[in-house]
């Protein structure tokens, strides 16, 4: 290190200054911004598991309360870094303070600070003092390591866990519903034995949920009921996203069939019928659970109608375990209500599992050539889940299938499921089927 | 002037005051803070009021002092019907050779280098009085002729603080202008025996000068005009100026418990001339340190001596008995917080 002369013993003081606050500044930087990503990838690696196999409810209250603990925790950071921070009126305070300089640095700087006039008897000594000084508060050596190791290595090792942990939720996919489809109300063909009972639901096609629109699945949480605010939709979002993200395609399955079935199992929610139809978010905590929904009597044959008229997914096994394509669930992206706006028809919609079996065998295409006509039908029923099973066969109560407001909704949105009914029944089954305020609302 | 220079100055500064020490120590058993402050004061420019009961040393202090200096000294015993004249000097009629008459300045014992006033407050006010114009402005105002005095010019005032009757406390003005205010305490049982043991002897110990006689007092200024290039940087400035506003009513407005005590028991705090002080007496210390500036530290070491007798304390401060220094303590931790 040269020696300083008293001329130029203010300017290399300065820079020296300026290096060391530079070089603590940035160490602080780093461990505050090596702390905040630790305790992210920390909040990340807790809440994953929530996000994966908890319920709505849980993954929501882990959601929240690990916000508030990582919001504190930055809060936290951000005021050690903002003590810590060197500004330019408190480093010198500072290096005097970390090298033990006695006050001579600040008094030279500060002196020489004040308007120019003849230098002191002492002058002469102090630089020389602060020159033979200078290598004991180099920036270095008040700031040994320019990377806060302790802090580096939580965040390190908080993000290896965090995608380790990734990758072993990726791994451990979740188990797609065994999704089956009966001939018989509340049949289980093919399928293993089971002591459970869920619901049967004939999902009618085009019905929408309550007000109007089509229900989202990464939008409604469980159990919320009718607070759709953004703050309670934030978590069941995030939850979705994140299932998304891990598992990708298995969950897209499991979407998938959770979008065909139209409902999950947990038949213990309180929800109302319309609520839950749209509702993917507690379907995790019943993933092994048969689903269940009527179809024709003839798997094939309705396979075999033409496009937009009762449309099953593509791949179904023979045993009636059915399994979506992607491009099937891509088409689908309103889970829950057995259809979409293109007219398509849900899961048994139009199968002749309708009390009765009204219309028998479709019919070809309708037109005024074949004198038939076509009606837009969804009729629904549910087993109960815990109760003892219905005979096969058994028709729902007919309150419960005379909602008049689905078919006037249906008819409103888009004829999502036609059969073609010869012309000879046309006014007996609009009489049946027609919504009254529909008809008093026809010229 | 280059770094070498300056570290001798500074060197032989430390070893000067460091022989006087030692050969006034030699004398006067004990006392080693108050000799100190007495040094301090001394190079610093100022003068030193001493409190003690009496015969506690407080004559031998100052006239060690001025043998181991080796500059001149006098002594005033103040009574009730010293005159200022009798301090100052004053004018006689002088028969030349020639048989002319003519006015002589006879000077007064206070033209001496050092000037011992023993027992001060038992003046009257305007005797008092006469040793404020030589003390702050070194000079003395004989009929219409001021008269300059000696330099170096050290008073060392003693006030006895018992037998009060008859005495004439002194005025503010006059104590501030006294640099430090020293309290001799009692001697230690072993101090007692130390001073039987060398002052009932046929052969008492002396003190040795440490300058030299013909340059003693340019070497005493050389040594003052040292302390005063000591560097203050504008921080300890500003330390000083915060401290001694605290010492006020006005300037102590915090909820602490100094300030609350200041406005509670202080009627006047310090003035500027405390801060003065202060900073005349932080450069002793830094210098005595090794150090060509001043530091928080030094400010605090001689912030007692420096500001105690400056205090004007209220009625609530003696019936609750409360001492100046107790304040200036109090402050001195509340002051921590101007340190930045």
């Amino acid at each position: 290190m040269p020696e300083l002369t008293p001329t130029g013993a203010v300017d290399s003081v300065q820079r020296q200054v300026r290096r060391v606050r530079r070089r603590k500044n940035l160490y602080e930087l780093q461990r505050a911004l090596y702390l905040t990503v630790a305790a992210g990838a920390g909040a990340a690696t807790i809440l994953l598991p929530f996000a994966l196999f908890a319920a709505a409810e849980v993954f929501a209250i882990a959601a929240w309360s690990m916000l508030l603990i990582v919001t504190g925790i930055v809060l936290l950071l951000a005021g050690a870094a903002r003590r810590r921070w060197l500004a330019r009126r408190t480093t010198v305070v500072w290096i005097e303070t970390s090298g033990a300089l006695g006050g001579r640095l600040r008094t030279l700087l500060e002196l020489a600070a004040r308007p120019a006039g003849k230098p002191g008897f002492f002058h002469a000594l102090l630089v020389a003092q602060i020159g033979r000084d200078l290598e004991t508060w180099t920036p270095r050596r008040l700031v040994p390591r320019g990377v806060p190791r302790v802090a580096l290595a939580s965040a390190v090792v908080a993000t290896v866990l965090l995608a380790v942990l990734l990758r072993l939720a990726s791994l451990a996919g979740p188990a797609v519903p065994n999704v089956i489809t009966s001939d018989e109300p509340g049949g289980r063909a093919g399928a293993p034995a089971d002591t459970t009972t869920g619901e049967r639901v004939v999902v009618a096609p085009g019905v929408p949920q309550r007000g109007g629109d089509h229900p989202d699945p990464t939008s409604d949480g469980a159990g919320t009921g009718d607070d759709d605010s953004m703050l309670t939709r934030l978590p069941s979002a995030l939850q979705e996203n994140v299932r998304q993200q891990v598992w990708g395609k298995a969950w897209e399955r499991v979407r998938d069939a959770l979008a065909r079935a139209g409902t999950s199992s947990g038949g213990s929610r309180s929800h109302d019928t319309t609520t839950e139809y749209g509702d993917e978010s507690g379907i995790d905590a019943d993933d092994n659970e048969e689903w269940e929904i009527a179809r024709a009597p003839s798997g094939e044959m309705t396979r075999r109608r033409r496009p937009g008229i009762g449309r099953q997914p593509a791949a179904r096994g023979d045993d009636g375990t059915a399994e979506a394509t992607n491009a099937d669930a891509a088409n689908r992206p309103t889970a829950g209500n057995g259809g979409s706006d293109d007219g398509e028809g849900g899961g048994g919609a139009g199968n002749g599992t309708s009390p009765g079996d009204l219309f028998g065998a479709a019919s070809v295409d309708g037109g005024p050539a074949n004198d038939s006509f076509e009606l837009s039908l969804a009729a629904r029923m549910r087993a109960d889940r815990t109760g003892a099973r219905r005979g096969a066969g058994r028709a729902p109560d007919p309150d419960a299938d005379a909602r008049p407001e689905l078919a006037a909704d249906q008819r409103r949105e888009s004829a999502a499921h036609r059969m073609a009914v010869p012309a000879a029944y046309e006014t007996v089954v609009r009489e049946v089927f027609a919504h009254r305020r529909t008809e008093s609302e026809q010229p | 002037m280059t770094p070498a220079v300056a570290t001798a100055a500074i060197e032989d500064f430390q070893r000067t005051f460091a022989a006087v020490r030692a050969e006034m120590a030699r004398v006067v058993i004990g006392h080693e803070q108050a000799i100190e402050a007495i040094l301090t004061a001394f190079f610093a420019g100022g003068h030193v009021l001493i409190e003690g009961v009496p015969g506690i040393g407080k004559t031998l202090i100052v006239r060690s002092l001025a043998e181991a200096l080796n500059l001149s000294f006098n002594r005033i015993q103040f009574t009730v019907d010293l005159m200022p004249a009798d301090i100052t000097g004053t004018r006689i009629i002088n028969e030349s050779p020639s048989g002319r008459r003519e006015l002589v300045f006879v000077p007064g014992p206070i033209f001496a280098h050092l000037l011992l006033g023993d027992e001060i407050n038992r003046a009257t006010p305007k005797t008092q009085s006469a040793l404020l114009e030589a003390m702050a402005e070194q000079q003395v105002t004989v009929a219409g002729t001021s008269h300059r005095l000696v330099s170096p010019f050290f008073v060392l005032a003693t006030l006895n603080p018992i037998e009060m009757e008859g005495t004439y406390q002194l005025p503010e003005a006059q104590l501030d202008r006294f640099l430090f205010k020293v309290l001799l305490e009692y001697p230690s049982e072993s101090e007692l025996v130390r001073i039987l043991g060398t002052t009932t002897t046929a052969d008492p110990p002396t003190v040795r000068p440490v300058l030299d006689a013909e340059r003693a007092p340019a070497r005493a200024e050389e040594l003052k005009r040292l302390v005063r290039e000591v560097l203050v940087a504008p921080h300890v400035e500003h330390y000083v100026a915060g401290l001694v506003r605290l010492t006020t009513p006005a300037g102590a407005r915090g909820d602490g418990e100094a300030e609350v005590d200041v406005r509670r028991y202080v009627t006047y705090g310090a003035s500027p001339r405390g801060a003065q002080a202060l900073v005349l007496g932080a450069k002793v210390m830094a210098l005595l340190d090794g150090r060509p500036h001043v530091t928080y530290d030094d400010v605090d070491k001689i912030a007692v001596p420096a500001l105690r007798h400056r205090l004007v304390m209220s009625f609530a401060a003696e019936a609750a008995g409360v001492a100046p220094a107790d304040i200036v303590e109090r402050v001195l931790l509340a002051a921590r917080r101007l340190r930045s």
